[in-house]
């Protein structure tokens, strides 16, 4: 077999490597995962199955440490979930920055800061109107 | 000839190091190093850079190319040691940030708006 023929079968070989990708790409579909992490994910049950693999992996990790949160922490996290979900993975990595830059920030000031997102988000539920 | 310009790198480096440092500290730095150079054999500091210059250009059988292999071998499977690691301790900061943006009591629009 000369160099060349050897070259196209790896570029050809190479080539296929994207036609091989959905058969591996739902290795954790919805059917299969644990009760925890059905728990945990349960606001993406609809749109688990078409989700990209790498993302369903990171969300599978984040479910390992579900157990371990109060039942507040666990209900903000099932709530966020699906606005989590809507945003891109540039929107997602601001997001992970600005909240790293916000943890570097001196705790009093911190602290300042939730109160008066606290105090907002108090005012925005009073002038709200109520479920019908 | 090569020894000399090595010489004059290492002087180089260390005149660079020194100058971040205060006056003070600096020309006691200057002193102290002028002193050991001087007293240090020119011949004893060229054979220690032909050490390490063998050490690090050749292999330990430069006739052999199983040795030569299992040396680019080592480099590729330490390379992709690395590569793994730094990649997991990513996602593993990656991670820990998600969950408590996911769970922190400040609303998630104050960290994506």
């Amino acid at each position: 077999m000369t160099r060349q023929s050897l070259l196209t079968l790896l570029l050809a070989g190479l080539g296929c490597l994207p036609l091989a990708r959905p058969a591996v790409a739902n290795e954790h579909p919805w059917a299969k995962l644990t009760p925890i992490q059905r728990e945990a994910l349960e606001p993406l049950s609809r749109q688990w199955d078409s989700l990209p693999k790498k993302y369903q992996q990171d969300m599978l990790s984040l479910t390992q440490r579900y157990p371990s949160l109060t039942p507040e922490q666990k209900e903000r996290l099932r709530s966020r979930l699906k606005d989590w979900n809507r945003l891109s993975p540039s929107q997602r990595e601001q997001a992970r920055e600005k909240y790293t830059n916000f943890s570097k920030v001196p705790a009093d000031k911190r602290e300042e800061v939730r109160s008066i997102v606290r105090r907002q988000e108090a005012e925005k539920k009073s002038s709200s109107p109520p479920p019908q | 000839m090569r020894h000399e310009l090595e010489m004059k790198d290492v002087r180089r480096l260390l005149d660079q190091s020194a100058n971040s440092l205060n006056k003070d500290t600096l020309s006691k730095l200057a002193a102290a190093r002028e002193v050991a150079l001087s007293a240090l054999p020119a011949e004893r500091l060229a054979s220690a850079y032909h050490a390490v210059g063998r050490a690090v250009l050749t292999t330990p059988h430069p006739h052999s190319r199983l040795g030569y292999w299992a040396l680019s071998l080592l480099l590729i499977v330490s390379l992709f040691s690395c590569i793994t690691y730094w990649q997991q301790m990513n996602d593993q900061t990656a991670e820990e940030v998600d969950i408590a943006i996911l769970t922190d009591e400040m609303p998630l629009e104050v960290f994506t708006d």
